[in-house]
């Protein structure tokens, strides 16, 4: 049979971004695949060097539009460390608070698309309809939908919250979630799709540098926020499935939504019983400590890295991001050999991978 | 057909044309109505289909050409016929301009078949419905060379998927068809409607009604079947490379067969044009007078649509609901259980009318 | 026992700094032993770091063990050239084509590096400090 090298991209509507994938073909089968990406670079890291802490803060919601809270808080924690300013607790769980709402924002995003890779098309409006209630809420707090700039070093730009708000919001979503199961989670027709499809054992999935839930789905307890210092005083479950399938991604996925709303709820509970409003934090831009940060952060894409290098100048002297993203994408490589042509858009789809986050 | 053609002509008698000109001018005039009633109703079905998928993605769709979004469809489709024709130089020109032209001529000729009401049916031939079955697999055919000809990897891609399924969703529809034939004892569709006055033929051959359903939901393309075109993978699939007039043809010839193809459903299990209680409005709404015997045609007409906006409703409702199949499970149902049912189906039919 | 502990103890040479482990040349044999120990199982590599410090580049491996839910930093000074580590680690394939593309360090041992962000034709390695940013193709001309 002849083979057929067919190129998925850079314009396609499901990928998401301008993922170009070069694909070799033996009639619908797979034979290889080799991601090409780059056409979103806009050399984040590069423009790092250039610019002082401050002028860099707004750019970093820009690494991954979908989940910009937990950008701003890695680099913030870098500087934060770097120069040892101490941030209230107050902050920290409004901090926690935020990011849980973006990150269930993120999978409701990724779930409605998840869905339309499939080819349902009403999902999609439905996630959208509860994502744009937490992205209203965001507005309202931060004046922007998906760039927030929000997190400053030494805590958060303001603290009027309307907690009503989200407990609305989050109870909503809750009831919707077990909407959303009703329609999707039992379907025949998805189950076929998913069940067994994009198999991705323990061994390959540490090999390939996976993080976050694509990690969790193929049954390795890893979860971030257990090692971080703000989510100490917060119980939460990880969520874990075994099969590493494109089904137990979404599960995971599905259950996490629930958990994040358990934890903005823990949030609310404590910021409504200390309502002490902290002083705003002095901190002269001028004195940069030297020294090396390592700022991780379990973003909704996986573990995210922020390394930060200071030689004591107003510029950082080489800002690194690790996204969980990047590595998401690279197996492509080896799990899509051998699926057919249907199965790419299940898998890569399940692996809920965002381009921007990609080329940083 | 007689009782019209005897009107027509007595109309032309007052003007003193003689009844063999009558005859000429007579044999062209169905089709124009036909070809009429189909672009107004392929128009409106459109805007009905992004309609309900609004409502049932909590949209409002299309509401800002006219009232209600009430043009929206018709400027698009002024919009494709005024676009420039866009054709790749590796393209095989003959096929590439061929296969929109005569898939939505095919279409055309399928709705000349269709028996409106007792009266008006353009192509009242004994065997309707194995012509029916003929022509409605051009499309297909042509779907098949449109993507082949455009040389695009992604329409060879999705002509391979229509193939394949193609071959699959034929077998059943055949032998639900042959059942019917079994039931009705006639290939006419005209008198497999008259056969249904006293009950519809969806009770006594449902197991057949519903590998129908299945099966024309896949020979219409539409989800959960939908893989030849299957947006997220293959991109538009067979009319990738296609755009203005060309991809109009395609567009609307879609929506073309799926009205015909539902109107094909009603006729064979819910009694075509017969209305619902055997009782027609219009003989009790007008008495006896001499007008209620036009009104009665456009009852069944009106019938017949309403049956068929019902499962299009239907379909869309499904296309709302469900993601789309892969290939081999498109394959599995088709093979392993709706063909080996819709035999059962035959033979246990078969035996009853014995 | 605590990890670093482990690794001074089966490396001698390696130095510790405050949140890393610096070598000089046995860059491939701690990852070997880091990955393959079982009381350690470091299975994630998380990324590369590349630090440009104009006379050489620092790489820095920060490693991650979801058995002992602990996290270590690897690094290591070359010059232009590097050994692969994706035999051990195959995920550090796009890392290195990444530094390949964007310092100019070739992995030895890599056979398919190629420029991961920047066009293949893109001349100079833009993250490294003496690159030019004068350049006529960053200007927009109109």
């Amino acid at each position: 049979m002849n083979k057929m090298t067919l190129n998925l991209g850079p314009q396609h509507p499901s990928t998401h971004g301008v993922l170009r994938l070069i694909l070799e073909l033996e009639g619908e089968k797979v034979i290889s695949c080799e991601p090409d990406i780059g056409y979103l670079h806009r050399g984040m890291e590069k423009i790092a060097e250039s610019r002082s802490y401050i002028q860099y803060l707004p750019m970093v919601d820009r690494v991954d539009y979908l989940c910009g809270f937990f950008y701003s808080y890695a680099f913030c924690n870098a500087v934060e460390h770097l120069n040892h300013i101490e941030v209230p607790q107050y902050a920290n769980y409004i901090r926690v608070m935020m990011m849980e709402l973006n990150r269930i924002a993120s999978h409701l995003l990724w779930l409605g698309t998840y869905l339309l890779d499939l080819g349902a098309i009403s999902p999609m409006f439905y996630t959208f309809r509860e994502r744009e209630s937490i992205l209203d809420y965001f507005e309202k707090i931060t004046g922007q939908r998906m760039m927030y700039n929000y997190f400053v070093f030494g805590g958060v730009r303001h603290n009027i919250l309307y907690f009503d708000d989200v407990l609305n919001i989050v109870n909503n979503i809750l009831f919707k979630i077990n909407e959303y199961e009703n329609l999707i989670t039992d379907n025949p027709i998805f189950l076929s799709r998913t069940k067994g499809v994009g198999v991705i054992s323990k061994t390959k999935a540490l090999d390939w540098g996976l993080t976050g839930p694509n990690l969790r789905a193929s049954g390795i307890l890893n979860d971030y926020r257990m090692n971080m210092e703000i989510y100490d005083d917060i119980e939460f479950d990880i969520v874990l499935s075994n099969e590493g399938d494109c089904y137990s991604r979404y599960i995971v996925r599905i259950y996490e939504m629930r958990e994040s709303v358990f934890i903005i709820k823990q949030c609310i509970d404590w910021l409504k019983s200390n309502k002490v409003i902290p002083d705003p934090v002095k901190f002269s831009h001028n004195e940069y400590q030297k020294g090396e940060i390592y700022s991780f952060v379990e973003a909704p894409r996986g573990l995210t890295l922020c390394y930060l290098n200071s030689v004591g100048e107003t510029t950082p002297y080489r800002l690194k991001w690790r996204t969980g993203s990047f590595y998401s994408t690279q197996i492509l490589r080896d799990i899509l050999k051998g699926v057919s042509l249907a199965d790419i858009m299940a898998i890569y789809g399940s692996l809920d991978v965002v381009l921007p986050e990609v080329d940083r | 057909m007689n009782f019209l053609l005897c009107k027509f002509i007595e109309l032309l008698k007052n003007f003193n044309i003689p009844d063999s000109i009558g005859i000429l001018l007579f044999l062209p005039l169905p089709f124009f109505v036909i070809i009429s009633f189909l672009i107004i109703t392929v128009i409106f079905l459109v805007l009905f289909e992004r309609k309900l998928l609004g409502y049932f993605t909590q949209r409002k769709g299309p509401n800002r050409v006219g009232v209600w979004g009430i043009l929206q469809t018709t400027a698009d489709a002024i919009k494709l016929l005024c676009k420039e024709n866009i054709e790749l130089l590796s393209a095989d020109k003959f096929l590439f301009t061929l296969s929109p032209l005569v898939a939505f001529s095919a279409i055309i000729i399928l709705w000349c078949i269709i028996p409106y009401n007792s009266e008006f049916n353009m192509i009242n031939s004994s065997v309707g419905i194995l012509i029916y079955l003929i022509v409605s697999s051009f499309p297909m055919l042509f779907h098949f060379l449109a993507g082949y000809s455009s040389n695009n990897k992604y329409s060879i891609i999705g002509s391979y998927r229509a193939l394949a399924l193609t071959a699959s969703y034929s077998v059943p529809v055949i032998f639900i068809i042959l059942s019917i034939v079994c039931i009705t004892r006639t290939m006419n569709l005209n008198k497999i409607v008259l056969f249904q006055t006293s009950y519809w033929l969806i009770f006594s051959n449902f197991l057949g009604f519903i590998i129908f359903y299945i099966s024309s939901i896949a020979k219409l393309n539409r989800c959960p079947f939908d893989l030849s075109e299957a947006e997220s993978e293959l991109v538009c699939g067979y009319h990738t490379e296609y755009s203005g007039m060309r991809f109009a043809m395609f567009f609307l010839g879609e929506y073309a067969e799926l009205f015909v193809m539902c109107m094909l459903i009603s006729i064979l299990f819910f009694g075509g044009y017969l209305p619902p209680f055997g009782i027609y409005l219009s003989n009790i709404l007008s008495g006896n007078c001499s007008l209620c015997r036009y009104l009665i045609y456009f009852e069944q007409t009106f019938w017949l649509i309403f049956k068929t906006l019902i499962i299009i409703f239907s379909i869309i409702w499904v296309r709302a609901t469900l993601p789309r199949l892969t290939q081999k499970k498109v394959l599995e149902l088709f093979w392993k259980y709706l063909t080996p049912l819709s035999i059962v189906n035959l033979i246990i039919i078969i035996l009853m009318r014995i | 026992m605590n990890c670093i502990d482990m690794i001074k103890m089966n490396f001698p040479d390696i130095r510790i700094d405050l949140n890393k482990v610096e070598t000089d040349y046995q860059l491939y044999e701690i990852l070997e032993y880091l990955k393959g120990t079982y009381e350690l199982s470091f299975d994630i590599l998380l990324t590369i770091i590349a630090v440009d410090y104009t006379d050489y580049v620092e790489l820095i491996y920060p490693l991650l063990s979801t058995y002992l839910n602990e996290q270590v930093n690897i690094s290591t000074k070359v010059k232009n050239e590097a050994k692969s580590v994706t035999s051990i680690y195959p995920g550090a394939y796009f890392d290195e084509c990444e530094i390949y593309d964007l310092f100019g360090i070739s992995f030895t041992g890599n056979k398919k590096l190629k420029r991961l962000f920047m066009p293949s034709s893109w001349i100079g390695h833009p993250l490294r400090k003496n690159y030019e940013l004068k350049d006529t193709r960053l200007s927009w001309n109109e």
